[in-house]
Parts: structure tokens; sequence; C-alpha cells
């Protein structure tokens, strides 16, 4: 039998180191290690096939990439938390460089110089995306930074400045334009603290977090309020007022953090940051700047907050310093926050996070510049606005909410004779090449546009919508 | 070592002494605790005004890649915190009995300062437990 | 004679790329999206309120594509890594990243499928999920895997959170785990994030944890044990069997760090140790390349009666019968059946009457982890490796691991006399070190480490686990070759006997910067530009 291609040991090799061992074979080996625990060998393998040789393998996926729809075949207007935007090839090129995808965690600063340069790059570029101060080198993704945003909230509750501390006294106001995936995975990771997570209604016409409603919920009882929770845009694509909901947030006695997240922080290229509005904390998704949707993952996520409260932040972050010799350097700073220091009392469990993904927003905000990132943020913006209303137009729906978008609304399917909804809608729709978008509810969609889509694509949406809900 | 004055020293290497000009109790962390501890970047220091059980956790002191915390040498309470250690933590390695002190206090029962180790009792301490 | 890779020292300066700006350059192509014929209306106010318009874009450099590539491809050449060093980084498993993987995450169509692709559309993708799951259970002798989370930390966060499920639905309140003290800092970490006390159990010198040491930490409070095995000195947990005993005795769990997985991967199964949750990092055993950083995937997977508690979305397989979708889960005949018919017929049909969807319908989910159902790219990565070294030799890649570990062991225990806290008998897939022997030449750990870098090498894991003194923590994987490793023996050697403090004090000299000054990073944080 021939040697494995990913083994350099041959077969020789082998039987020198177990001479070198003084052990007899496998057998014995892991018999002298595990003991009585039983050694299982290829028979044991029901499931697990044959080795496949490299061509093989090739056609085997090939296959699979066959059976699914081909992108310029198939026009992708759902977002919902992940984008479609375009990949300048730039980026693959550079990080299919060994250098930048097969190193570790650059725990030795001195041979790690690349990786810590483009990352704290990557942290400039978003802090001024987002006007924050600090941005840490990354969270898993948009879901589970908010989750963290919110355990840091309460973390930073003058109450609770110790955890784990008790925290059944604790609400968390959430936004109800807050992603509903999001959502779930704070239940998640706020579960074992005892804090309520309660809902703060939309404004039933603008899809707009109710001002009303929050101003209620902040004034009742004598629960405390660590933390406040929107997303701009929202789940609904409508932009929230940042500006009143700070108004209202920093006028409580014992304030509020205000948390603010976005699945869509390509917005920040056409309308005003979080940061532009006293957030305390924005943590969100950051997979449109440069990352393929990837069926859903791996994702970046973006951490930010002020500088105040950079020790309680979760994350690895880079930092500017130098070396003995006066020249610039770049090391993860502030370790101490950090499971591998702290153990125990660390700000998060977090260590392996999305550090490839956030070189890549690295270079795709690095490609863009200042131009052209305000440029495709705005012809995002056009192209979502001719959609909507080209499918106005038609007579076959009508808009859930007023409130202004940037490249995602969310429409109701009126009354049809085939008695359509948004489910059956995007199946039918999904049939003829298009994914039209996600379903809010039994009759509402959340639809958006971006670069990656054209005139064309949206003429085709039009026509096919008038088709699956005319038939 | 520099100092004046008595100092007394807890297991966990804090001490607390009257400084001998404005004749005010003050606690630190030992000349030994800073060598062990390396370069001192980052002090979080305790609240001012609040009263704290002798070795209760009152702060925590940061190298690059380590935290320790800093225990209460005795009942006290925190009559002002050393706002220098915020902007130049260094204090702590260049001066731990002066101006490296955590904070000014007043210790509720100062008696029971005579518990703790003095100034030799605390060298043999060292050697006995750490060499 | 082996020798040493070394490094020449070859640099190009490279300035932050603000620095290089030029007003109006950038490197991205606008596209047209066909919008010339249009006539559209100017700016953004005529579709937004104007309160809302951000009048200053953010200011990202202004440069070239030429400018960027460049820019990027300097910083990378200050990297070392896997591809083309020794990376003997102990607890992280950086063996090599096969190349068809890559290109096989970068096909056209599986890397631009949205998430809320209907399922019909999109079965290869959900079947690759599915079958995937069927092979780990395979390999560990579990009943089911999860791929919510998202890297090893997120895995224990959700095999502690599915502990904690589990008794909140009993009525009972355990808040304790046990956790070694030689244990990565993501056990207590995780753990306290899940709800749970973690209490620590003092491992002492003797490497491994007694069955009767165990004894005295037990109580009606404890919810389960997290035992890295092997640990993380390298070494087997002898008495496993006897801990999930004790353990299950008192009604608790035993959790199974699986970043060390890759000591017996294909050799022996969790389940024979009586592991009730495991988490398994792909980024680690499973091939994934590291990516500085991440992303990574901590699948996770559980006993049978546990699968209940599952994160949920994931992927099912239900039997087709016409046109309609019966629901129900097909037995696991069924799928073995499927999975081999598709791959003997040389490619994957969706055949067999199986149609595959996500679904949430667990009873006692612990909930949702990440916003989609799983970080695909990277299992699909990892996937394409287990086809690719198939049931035959998945075996070798332990046994060489451990080949190489044990080789590296024995060497060096000769060089560095009195170092090896374990030097009777065998480690796994990593050995440990103290830092006796190189302390009497003068050289303490963290020197060995940066003169290791002049020598061509990426230093080992340093000062971890916390009781060793001055940690040297090695991890060659099936990766290296003997040649390799008995270069990197002779480094230790030379700096062992040769080398002078004064160079030692000074090293890395051949790197693209010195020693960094890390208490100055500390002290005044700089964070962005």
């Amino acid at each position: 039998m021939n040697n494995f291609r990913y083994f350099p040991a041959s077969k020789r090799d082998i039987a020198k180191l177990y001479r070198f061992l003084g052990i007899k074979d496998k057998k014995e080996l892991f018999g002298k290690i595990i003991g009585d625990i039983p050694l299982i060998d290829a028979d044991a393998f029901k499931i697990l096939p044959e080795e496949m040789d490299e061509e093989f393998l090739n056609r085997f996926f090939l296959n699979v990439s066959s059976g699914i729809p081909a992108k310029d075949k198939f026009s992708v207007f759902a977002g919902g938390g992940i984008y479609s935007h375009f990949v300048p090839a730039a980026i693959d090129a550079l990080i299919s460089r060994s250098e930048f995808y097969t190193p570790y965690t650059p725990y030795q600063p001195e041979v790690s110089q690349g990786t810590l340069f483009a990352l704290f790059e990557f942290q400039s570029m978003i802090a001024e995306i987002l006007g924050m101060d600090v941005v840490n080198a990354s969270m898993y993704d948009g879901a589970e930074s908010l989750a963290e945003a919110v355990l840091m909230a309460m973390r930073l509750s003058p109450a609770n400045r110790d955890m784990p501390a008790s925290h059944k006294e604790d609400i968390i106001l959430i936004s109800g334009g807050v992603n509903p995936g999001c959502d779930s995975v704070i239940k998640t990771f706020t579960g074992g603290t005892g804090v309520k997570i309660v809902k703060i209604k939309l404004n039933g016409i603008t899809g707009r977090t109710d001002i009303e409603d929050l101003k209620q919920k902040l004034a009742s009882g004598s629960a405390r309020v660590p933390a406040v929770v929107v997303q701009q845009p929202n789940y609904f694509g409508i932009i929230e007022d940042l500006e009143e909901l700070e108004r209202l947030i920093k006028n409580i006695a014992i304030e509020p953090l205000f948390i603010v997240s976005s699945t869509e922080p390509y917005s920040f290229g056409v309308i005003n940051p979080p940061g532009f509005y006293g957030a305390d904390i924005f943590a969100g998704e950051g997979n449109s700047f440069g990352n393929y949707m990837n069926f859903g993952g791996p994702l970046l996520g973006l951490f930010a907050a002020k500088k105040d409260y950079v020790r309680q932040m979760p994350g690895r972050i880079a930092g500017k310093t130098k070396d003995g010799k006066g020249r610039d350097a770049y090391a993860f700073i502030l370790s101490t926050r950090e499971q591998h220091i702290r153990r125990g009392a660390a700000t998060s469990n977090i260590c392996t996070n999305s550090s490839l993904n956030a070189v890549r927003a690295a270079i795709y905000l690095s490609l863009c510049s200042k131009t052209g990132f305000k440029e495709i943020a705005f012809l995002n913006l056009k192209l979502a606005h001719i959609l909507r209303d080209k499918l106005l137009c038609t007579g076959l729906f009508e808009p859930l909410y007023s409130g202004d978008f940037f490249n995602e609304f969310s429409l109701k399917i009126k009354k049809n004779k085939n008695g359509i909804g948004a489910a059956l809608f995007i199946e039918e729709m999904a049939k003829r090449g298009i994914l039209a978008g996600i379903a809010a509810s039994e009759s509402a969609i959340i639809i958006s546009a971006t670069e990656n889509n054209n005139i064309s694509e949206i003429e085709k949406y039009v026509l096919n919508a008038k088709e699956v809900l005319y038939a | 070592m520099n100092k004046d004055g008595l100092f007394y020293f807890s297991k966990s290497h804090e001490w607390i002494g009257k400084d001998s000009n404005s004749n005010k109790y003050r606690i630190g962390i030992s000349d030994f605790a800073q060598s062990e501890l390396g370069d001192v970047v980052y002090v979080f220091l305790p609240e001012s005004g609040k009263t704290y059980r002798k070795d209760e956790k009152i702060g925590e002191i940061e190298s690059v890649k380590s935290v320790s915390e800093i225990y209460s040498p005795a009942d006290i309470k925190i009559i002002s915190i050393n706002s220098n250690l915020n902007d130049t933590p260094e204090l702590i390695n260049h001066d731990p009995f002066g101006a490296g002190y955590i904070a000014e206090v007043e210790p509720l029962n100062p008696a029971d300062l005579n518990i703790l180790m003095d100034d030799n009792s605390y060298r043999i301490f060292i050697v006995s437990h750490h060499e | 004679m082996p020798k040493f890779p070394g490094i020449r020292g070859f640099f190009l300066d490279e300035v932050p790329l603000l620095r290089q700006s030029s007003r109006g350059v950038r490197g991205v192509s606008i596209p047209d999206c066909g919008l010339k014929k249009t006539g559209l209306k100017k700016d953004e106010g005529a579709y937004i309120n104007k309160k809302f318009i951000r009048k200053d874009p953010p200011n990202l450099p202004e440069v070239s594509e030429p400018s960027v590539v460049r820019h990027f491809t300097r910083l990378s050449s200050w990297n070392m890594c896997v591809d083309s060093v020794f990376y003997p980084l102990g607890s992280c498993t950086m063996k090599y990243n096969p190349k068809i993987n890559e290109k096989i995450a970068g096909l056209e169509n599986i890397k631009n499928i949205h998430p809320e692709t209907p399922s019909f559309l999109i079965q290869p993708l959900l079947k690759i999920i599915h079958d995937f799951n069927c092979i780990l259970c395979e390999l560990t002798g579990l009943a089911e895997f999860s791929f919510a989370p998202q890297a090893g930390a997120a895995g224990e966060f959700a095999g502690l959170k599915i502990i904690k499920k589990y008794f909140d639905m009993k009525g009972k309140n355990r808040k304790k785990i046990l956790v070694p003290d030689s244990s990565h800092g993501t056990n207590p970490a995780s753990s306290v994030l899940a709800g749970f006390t973690p209490v620590e159990i003092k491992t002492g010198n003797a490497g491994t944890l007694a069955a009767e040491a165990l004894e005295k930490y037990i109580s009606k409070d404890v919810a389960g044990i997290m035992i890295t095995n092997p640990n993380t000195f390298g070494i087997f947990e002898k008495d496993i069997r006897k801990i999930s005993d004790i353990m299950h005795k008192n009604g608790s769990f035993v959790y199974m760090d699986g970043a060390n997985f890759n000591a017996f991967l294909g050799n022996a199964r969790v389940s024979d140790m009586g592991i009730d949750i495991i988490q398994l990092n792909l980024h680690k055993t499973f091939s994934t390349p590291h990516g500085g950083g991440g992303p990574g995937s901590g699948a996770i997977g559980v006993v049978e009666s546990l699968k209940e508690y599952l994160p949920v979305p994931y992927v099912k397989a239900v039997i087709k019968s016409g046109a309609n979708v019966k629901s129900g889960v097909v037995d696991n005949g069924h799928i073995k059946q499927d999975i081999k018919g598709a791959i003997k017929a040389k490619g994957l049909k969706s055949g067999s009457g199986l149609f595959y969807v996500t679904a949430a319908d667990k009873k006692y989910t612990i909930g949702r982890m990440a916003p989609f159902l799983c970080s695909f790219a990277v299992l699909v990565r990892a996937y394409a490796y287990l086809l690719s070294l198939g049931k035959n030799n998945i075996g070798s890649v332990s046994e060489i691991a451990v080949l190489n570990a044990n080789y590296v062991k024995k060497k060096l225990a000769k060089i560095l006399q009195g170092s090896d806290p374990f030097e009777e008998g065998l480690c796994m897939h990593e050995c440990v070190f103290n830092d006796k022997a190189i302390e009497e030449s003068g050289v303490s750990t963290l020197e060995l480490a940066k003169l290791l870098i002049d020598y061509g090498f990426h230093p080992p894991t340093v000062y971890f686990p916390k009781n060793i003194h001055g940690a040297i923590m090695i991890e060659p994987t099936e990766t290296e070759s003997i040649r390799t490793i008995d270069s990197f023996i002779k480094a230790v050697e030379e700096i062992k006997f040769k080398v002078k403090k004064s160079r030692a004090v000074k090293s890395p000299q051949k790197t693209k910067i010195g020693r960094v000054n890390e208490v100055l990073a500390n002290k005044k944080p700089v964070f962005k530009y």
C-alpha cells in the first residue's frame, strides 16, 4: 500500500519510530496508553467510505455544486441578516496566501505582524464606519456579538459590577425590530443569569421602535434596566430614529447602556452611524464586507464600545506599540480580560473568533475606499427603492411600514384569488430562479436589493411576481 | 526598600502603615509582590468611602499576562484612592511603599494591626515560603 | 545532519494604507446595475429623510487595487504559518490544511448560497451536513452532533447549557462543574457563562486525575465534570472510565473538551470512555485552516439521552414517498445505506427516497447559538478531509501524531535533562517540558521560544499549562517528517548548549520587528489609527 499524501512519514519511517520507542505496533502503542479502552479499526466504520482520490473528491463536490442553484441563474433578493454583496477577486487572491489562512492566533507577535497589522487596520476602518472608539477583532457573528454586548452591559450596570451576580431584578429592553435570530441567541446566552428580556413594540405605522412604549417600560416598576437594544436598520429594513432614542435613554436617572446592533453596516455609507448618537456599545454583523454568504457561515461579528468600557469588552484587541528599537509594532492587548488569563472571571469565553473574515473585511474596505464605499451604499439604496416602487405599482402588494429604509423593506402580499401567502410566494418564486425574500408573517415578506442585483433582475422579479400572484 | 515608620504586612503581600508626612494610614503591596508581578500596566482601585473586611478583595493589579487580586490587610475604610496609578501604574514597581501606595485608609480597629507581620517577620515569611 | 530552515531576513516595509491615500483613488469598480437608463433621482435625500443622511463618508484609505494587493501581500510576508514552518504549538493541532478543501469550499455555487434558500433547491448541501453528522457519530460513538457552535468555546458553552437544561427540566439545581486546574481557560469561562460555578480540581504532579482524588469533590451539587482527554500535558486520563462511573453514579455528566481529539482520532471512541458530551474543533483535528485566529467550528456531540437538548436548527432526513414528504426521522440504518449507496454510485444522488430539511423540533433544546444553521464553509472542508482519508487512513492520523510526539518527548528528554515531568510512560499527541534544564543554561522559556524563531521554527505553546513551571508544550502532529522534527530538536540542543544569554535576551533578531514592548502596548493602549 502506498503512503497517504498528507503524511510525510513513510512506512519505513513509521517502523523506525516504533523501533526507537521500543514498541512493536499500533496495538501495543495505544494499548500502553489507553489501557482497556477498546481499539477500533477500519471495520468499525460503516458510513465513512474508502478513501477518495483527489480527482474523485473534486468531482464529488462539483456534482454537489451543480446540484444547487448557480449564482448566475439565481437572483437573491433575500437579506434578513445576511446580504449578497459583490466580492472583488483581489480578496480571494490575497486571502488564499497561506501566510494569512494557515497560522494560529498571533500569540507570538514577532512572527505575526502581518495578521496583527491587518487586524489593526480592520479595527480602525470599522471604528471609522461606526463612529465608535474601540473595535475588537472579532466575534463569531452578529447574534453572538449582540448577546455578548448584553452580558457586558449587565456587568457594567452599577449594581452588578461583579459577575456572576444575581440579575433577577434586571430587565433588558429589546426592540421588536431586532432580528429574531439574534433575539433567540441573546436568550440562549443570558439564560443562566436570571435576567428578563422584555420586547419594545414597533410603531404600527412607521415600523420604528415605539418611543411611547419604550418610555412606559423605562418608567414603570423599580426594575433595573442595564441596557436598551435596537437594530439599525431594523429587521424589517426600517431606519430607526436613533436621535430620538438617544434623547430618551440618556434622560433616565440610572442610565441604561444604549446598545445598537446592525446586520447591514453597509447602511452607514449612507446614514449616520450609531456612534453619532451616543451608542455605548455596537454589536452586529460584518459579513457584508468582503465575505461570501457561505450558506450562513462562518460570519463576522463586529463589536465596538466607548473607550471607558474597554476593560469589560470581550474578544481580542490588536494594539499599536513599539519594538525594542522603537519601530512600530502590533500586539494583542488587554489580554487580562480574556479566558486564557482570567479563566472563570473572564469577560467572555471566546477564543477562536472570525479573524480571517475580519482580514477579508479589511481588504474589502481598503479596496472600496472612501468614495467607493459611499457610492456602493448609495447604489443599494437606489435599487431597493426602485424594486419597492415597481412592486407597489403592480397593485399586488402594500407596504408593511411607512418608515425610511436602506436596502431592505417589507411588503404585504394583498389578498389574491389563489390565496398565496408569503411562504408559498417565496417557494414559487424560487422555482423561477428568484429568492424573493424572507417570510415575516403569513402575508408579509422582507425583501432586499444590493449592488449584486440589477435592473433586469428587478424587472424579472416584478414580472414573475405578477405571474405567481395572478395565475 | 525605602520606607519610614512602621509597616504591617499580610500573608497575601499587602502592607498597611502610617505615612510619616500626613500621619495617615495607607495601604499598598510589598516590594516583593511587585517584583513577582513584573511591570504593572493597570490597577483596578477600590472604591473611595467603602469599608472592607480583612482579606476581602479590594482591587486588582494587572501585568501584561497576569492578574493579581489585592486583598484588604485589615478591616478598613477607604478615605481616598491613589488616582495617580490610573495614568502611571508603574509607580507600584518604582516605589511600592511610597508614591505607589494604593489608597489612604482608616483602620476600623487599629489595635488589630498587631496580628499582622512586622518588617522582620515578613522578611522571614518571604524567605521561608518563596525560596 | 539535519539543517535548520533558518531565516535570511528579507522584509519589505509598509505603512498603513491610510497614509497612502490619494483623493478620489479607489480599488473597486462600481457596477452599473443597468441604472443609467432609468433616469434616477440624484441624491440620497430623494429617498430618505435628510436627518438620517451621513454628511461625510467614513475616512477609508483612498487607494487602488494594486496598492491594496501590494500592501496585504507585504503584510502577509511578516507571518509565520503552517505552510511555511514547523508550527508545534501545543494544544492547537497545527496540521496541514489540504488545498483541495480550499478549492471545494470556494466553489462558486457553494459559497454564494443564501442560508434562507428553500430546502428543495439545496438538497446536496443539507445532505453534506447530515452525512457529516453521521460520520462524526461513528468516530465518537455518540448519538448526534450539532454544528451550531462556531468555535471550541461555543461548543463548551452549548454542552454546559445542555447539562444545565437537563437539571432544570428535572427540577434540580446543581450548581457545580468540576474543572481540573490544568484545563484550557475556556473551560471555567464557559462554565460561568452557562450559569455554573466552576470548582477547580488540583491535579498535582501526577499528570493525570486519579479516580480516588475525585471522590472528595463529589456531592449532589455537582452537575458534571469537564475533562480534557488526553489532558493538557498530553497524557491520557487512564482512569477515565472510573471517573465517568463515579460521575454517572452521582447523576452527573461527563463533558470532554475535545480540543485534543487528534490524539486518538479513528482509533478509539469517546463513548467507550463513558463520555456524555464532547465538542470537536474542526479547525484542529479536522484540518480546516485556523485563519490566524478563526473562524473555526465547535461541533457538539451527545449521547442518545441528550439528543433532544441540542441547539436548533438542525438538518434531518425525512422519507419522501412520491411527491409528498412524510415527517419523521429516518433510523440510522437507513441513512447508512443511503450514504454508502450514493458514494458507490460515484456521486451524490438525492434518491433513495430521502429528503433533507432544516428543523427546530428538539423537545428540550437549549435554543439557538447562531443566526443560521452552521459554519458551512468550515464544515465542508472538514467533510472533504474525512472523505479524502477514508476509513483506511483515518487511524493513521493519530497513530503518526502520537509516534511523532513521543519521538520528540524521548529525544528532548535527553537534551533537557530532568525537565520532563512525566518521563516514565508515553504521551499522546503532545508533550510538555518544564524550564529546569534551560534555566540551568541561563535561558528562560520565553527566550527559548523567541530563539527558535531565529532558527526558522514557530515556538511551541509556552507557560501553559500553568502548573508546569515555565511550561514548553510541543505538538508535532502527523504533518511533520522525522527530518523536520530532528532539525527542531537540534535547534533546542544548540540553544541549550551554545547560545549566549546576550543573544537570548535580544532574540528574535531576524524577524521584521524585534521583541514587542507589550508593557507600553497595555499601559497606553492605542486601538486605531
